[in-house]
């Protein structure tokens, strides 16, 4: 992620300017951990752990927004890599939506989990191809393939098989 | 080009993202506070191996540091089915570290992340200078009144692994 996040013309943040930027990015990026790993506590602290992981080379960086994502993600897949599906939805959360949602999560979270991701970046995250690949260390052809095949699946489990593709 | 079904999972993963209860942020460490947060991770990783190799190496309760070989070996039992002996003497085979089954108070001030010797506190809490005292082997999810807090049991270590908070302090570990 270094060659596409790191420009040569990074400007160096200043302390208020990274609390800032933890304050604005780390609820976003909490929700995102959540939709990899599907837990509330793994997700506060793959985002913690990718903060203090990415925290010195802040300074350096044009866009550390995208820098930090891309740590969480990583530091999300390498926390569930092993387990095949994420966790039901903790009562915390599916006590908060509504009983239609809980069924699209189910289906969620038996994606692989490229997959999985590959869909929360972009249909949670609204990234482009583009900027998922950057996140996920990937091609922006294998994002394109995650995705058909990711939303494939989910029209499959979910009932929706009559709907084409893009 | 997006279609219904897409859609309908767009939606879906913005309400469920947006029902993730999500504690409140809290200032990261800055140079100076930084400094003192690495004093204490230091201050208490030196603590922490220090005491765990006096707890080692040293004697029980009221006994002479010197290990009496002659009364250690007339209290020697017969040996197991592999042929070593079993010893007795905690002088010469230290008992296990206890089971940890009480509650350890660590004074805490914003998002910790610490580790210690059997204790494992994982807090985020607010506002920023907020103290609370949070209690390990608990877990519970949610918002707590204060912005937040999440507390639960990690892999058990023997130091300080982290501290994030800008003003965080530990006043006190009793055990």
């Amino acid at each position: 992620m270094d060659e596409v996040v790191m420009e040569e013309s990074a400007q160096v943040m200043d302390e208020p300017e990274v609390e800032s930027l933890f304050a604005a990015e780390r609820p976003g990026l909490v929700r995102l951990a959540f939709l990899m790993t599907g837990s509330i506590e793994t997700a506060e602290d793959v985002v913690q752990t990718a903060w203090m992981k990415s925290l010195p080379r802040l300074g350096g960086i044009a866009r550390p927004g995208a820098y930090v994502r891309t740590a969480v993600v990583n530091e999300a897949r390498s926390r569930v890599r092993r387990r095949r599906a994420a966790p039901p939805l903790p009562l915390a959360v599916s006590a908060r939506i509504d009983e239609s949602a809980v069924e699209p999560w189910d289906a969620l979270r038996r994606l692989s989990l490229r997959r999985r991701t590959a869909v929360v970046l972009r249909y949670w995250g609204d990234l482009s191809t583009d900027e998922i690949a950057e996140a996920m260390g990937c091609r922006p052809g294998t994002v394109s393939s995650l995705l058909h095949r990711g939303i494939e699946s989910l029209r499959k489990e979910l009932g929706d098989e009559e709907q084409g593709d893009d | 080009m997006t279609d219904d079904f897409e859609r309908r999972i767009r939606r879906d993963l913005d309400a469920i993202g947006a029902a993730v209860p999500v504690g409140a942020a809290a200032p990261l460490l800055d140079g100076d506070r930084a400094g003192r947060g690495r004093w204490l991770v230091m201050a208490a990783a030196v603590v922490l191996v220090v005491g765990a190799l006096a707890w080692s190496l040293g004697p029980g309760d009221g006994e002479s540091s010197s290990i009496d070989v002659a009364n250690t070996t007339t209290r020697s039992p017969a040996p197991t089915s592999s042929g070593r002996p079993i010893t007795t003497d905690p002088a010469l085979d230290p008992p296990a570290p206890p089971v940890e089954t009480g509650t350890h108070e660590i004074w805490i001030a914003n998002p910790v992340v610490a580790e210690s010797d059997g204790i494992v506190v994982f807090a985020m809490v607010g506002p920023p200078g907020d103290e609370v005292l949070v209690s390990p082997f608990q877990s519970r999810d949610g918002t707590e009144p204060n912005g937040g807090t999440s507390v639960g049991r990690r892999r058990v270590s023997t130091r300080i692994v982290r501290l994030t908070s800008s003003r965080e302090t530990i006043r006190s570990l009793r055990r």
